[in-house]
């Protein structure tokens, strides 16, 4: 799982999936601004099948954060 | 990450890297099909590398104005337009700006000099009437002042740029105030979109080359459910739910491809499950599947959807791997045939593969592979053609026969604007006309007003890119017309071809946008002169001195031939009128007391190029 997150990141970031670590966020990478949150968000959505509330999108600002939110709901 | 999608993804970049071109559209529409969305993101990345600038596609700049955040479509769109071999460069104007872009005449959509400008504005938007609050008493005249609203924009938007303009018509609100009754009442909130969308039809027709992008239609068609996220359209003004982009990204990809000349002009079709169920070799005539029962109903709709495409234009044709006289023994007996063999220009029936009966199909009916669509159920056939002519559009019929209708239509391969790319852009020509007349009363002298118009003639031999276009003008031109011989295509081919024959398409751009080819000249050698046949301008350029460029480009023609003169005669039709004095005004003398024949001799005379045009040899692409 963590393996197809990172890929979305890197795909949606611009990023190569070896440099992203727990603590990648949006504080960090300038590639990862509200308008790519977005983006991203909608592609872990598609990818699992999922569906976020806004607060738990609002809530994962890092890769760290991303897992454990997509971990608690599939 | 799925392991195929990662080898998909490695081919995409090998083949792009090797700037194998189709090889890339090969895969990626594979890899399109297995995850759009991851897809898109990576193609529009990769395309966007500066090495991948000198890729063979064709630049296009589109310009997205809209009431809701519209950046979420920039992959899918970019990706989309790859595939018709589009490079889409987007101006994204600020969130909800496509008033002050339009009207500010420094805006960035106009600095950014677009071909298309898609106006994706909602209903919602232009109209908050129809949506929240509604007032039956109300409507009409809000409908008024937004339709004189839209008219505005359009007009202004045309007097400043030339580029197509695609307006989204408004999608009915999911939810009625009067709820059921809404279709019952006389004048109900979903009758007042419809109401609106008819009069944004009427001003999108008033203005040349603007076009109605059915979003309603389109909404309809995938269903409200799937359609909008309205977490996303409250938390983002972005209402159109993800999995749905890359279908409104199609959408509007059919009118580019359209706009890019891209359109399938031609579908090739097999026969055995794909036109009847079965294999005729095996069941025989009476025994294929094709009437008015399940699933010969399905193959009769497919039918019916082929002939539909056939009256609109499209030329059909058969590859089909059968022995032929099986094929005549359907076509001339089985009942449920909505196809008939004169419906097909060409047919292929043998046992040899399939890609070389597209390529004779494509030679016989003097068609490019990329005009063509080829239909067949059978997967290997399928990815035969795929890989041996990338550029044919291949569609392949669903294993469940009522699926194929949806199969054949859905990419709109077929979409046209008009008829053909000229014609497509007349309409933007009459205006550039007009506003050329507007000009010439403001100009002093005449030499002033063809100064003022900048114009550029760019010459180039009649060759296969222009073969289609010199044909139409033979058949078409009746004003400006020398001699008013009509050839087909093929005889035009034939004369371009043979070295003793000078034939030269023109073409005439000026301040007010490209003309396109309006011009044609062809010329032969002939004992020590060069004798024109053919020699005509489009009504467009008429009256703007092109004709003597093109008489000074035959006096060059006939000295590098080593003539010695130049002849041309004119041919008196009913309206030819504006031709007669052709030759007479040149300084052409009467070859003989009476007839309407003319020469200039070239030891003694000459013609020069009007001092206030550009002159320029066409460099092909």
């Amino acid at each position: 799982m963590e393996e197809r997150i990172r890929d979305i990141l890197s795909n949606v970031l611009g990023l190569e999936s070896a440099v992203i670590d727990e603590g990648t966020g949006m504080d960090n990478v300038e590639s990862w601004d509200s308008l790519n949150h977005i983006n991203v968000c909608l592609g872990i959505e598609q990818e699992f099948g999922i569906s976020f509330e806004v607060s738990e999108m609002e809530g994962m600002r890092t890769f760290g954060d991303i897992v454990a939110t997509v971990q608690a709901k599939v | 990450m799925q392991a195929d999608e990662r080898t998909l993804r490695a081919e995409i970049l090998a083949a792009l890297d090797a700037g194998d071109l189709p090889r890339a559209l090969l895969r990626s529409d594979t890899l399109r099909a297995a995850a759009p969305a991851s897809h898109a993101r990576f193609l529009r990345r990769e395309l966007a590398r500066p090495e991948r600038a000198s890729l063979p596609l064709r630049p296009l700049r589109v310009a997205l104005l809209s009431s809701f955040s519209t950046e979420f479509l920039h992959d899918p769109l970019c990706a989309a337009a790859f595939h018709d071999g589009l490079r889409l460069e987007i101006h994204q104007a600020g969130f909800a700006t496509y008033r002050q872009e339009i009207l500010d005449p420094a805006s960035g959509l106009y600095a950014s000099r677009p071909d298309v400008v898609v106006l994706a504005v909602e209903g919602r938007s232009w109209l908050p009437a129809l949506y929240s609050g509604f007032l039956a008493s109300e409507a009409a005249p809000a409908i008024d002042a937004a339709a004189a609203e839209l008219r505005t924009l359009l007009e202004t938007l045309r007097s400043r740029s030339d580029a197509t303009v695609l307006v989204f018509n408004a999608a009915p609100p999911v939810w009625a105030e009067l709820g059921v009754l809404d279709a019952t009442v006389e004048r109900g909130q979903r009758a007042a979109t419809a109401a609106w969308n008819d009069r944004l039809r009427d001003a999108c027709r008033a203005v040349k080359g603007a076009y109605v992008v059915d979003y309603a239609a389109l909404v309809a068609r995938h269903g409200w459910r799937n359609w909008y996220d309205d977490r996303m359209a409250l938390y983002a003004a972005a209402p159109v739910a993800a999995p749905m982009l890359p279908a409104l990204a199609d959408e509007l990809a059919k009118f580019l491809r359209a706009l890019a000349g891209r359109a399938r002009k031609c579908l090739v079709v097999d026969l055995d499950n794909t036109l009847w169920g079965g294999v005729l070799g095996e069941d025989g005539v009476s025994g294929i599947r094709l009437g008015p029962q399940y699933p010969g109903n399905a193959y009769v709709a497919l039918q019916e959807a082929i002939l539909a495409l056939r009256r609109r234009g499209v030329i059909l044709a058969i590859a089909s791997k059968n022995n032929p006289a099986d094929v005549d023994e359907v076509f001339a007996r089985h009942a449920a045939m909505v196809l008939k063999r004169e419906h097909f220009a060409a047919a292929e029936i043998h046992w040899n593969p399939k890609g070389g009966s597209i390529a004779a199909i494509a030679k016989r009916l003097n068609i490019g592979l990329e005009h063509i669509a080829f239909l067949d159920d059978n997967p290997v056939e399928c990815e035969h053609v795929r890989s041996t002519f990338p550029m044919v559009a291949v569609i392949q019929v669903p294993e469940r026969p009522e699926e194929a209708v949806r199969a054949l239509l859905e990419r709109g391969l077929f979409d046209t604007l008009s008829f053909s790319d000229e014609d497509r852009r007349r309409g933007a020509l009459y205006e550039q006309r007009d506003a050329a007349e507007a000009l010439r009363v403001s100009s002093a002298s005449v030499e002033e007003f063809y100064g003022s118009l900048d114009m550029e003639v760019l010459f180039a031999p009649v060759q296969a890119d222009n073969l289609e276009r010199s044909a139409q003008l033979t058949q078409k031109t009746n004003q400006f017309n020398a001699t008013t011989l009509r050839y087909t295509e093929a005889q035009v081919a034939e004369r371009a071809a043979d070295p003793s024959w000078a034939c030269a398409t023109v073409r005439v751009k000026d301040r007010f946008g490209d003309n396109g080819i309006v011009g044609l000249s062809m010329a032969r050698a002939e004992g020590e002169d060069l004798v024109i046949d053919t020699f005509l301008l489009s009504c467009r350029v008429i009256g703007r001195t092109i004709e003597t460029a093109m008489l000074a480009r035959l006096c060059e023609d006939a000295r590098r031939l080593g003539a010695r003169g130049l002849r041309g005669r004119i041919v008196p039709t009913a309206k030819n009128a504006p031709a007669r004095d052709l030759y007479e005004r040149h300084g052409f003398a009467r070859a003989a007391e009476g007839a309407d024949e003319w020469r200039l001799d070239l030891a003694k005379g000459s013609i020069a190029y009007p001092p206030w045009l550009r002159i320029a040899a066409e460099v092909t692409v």
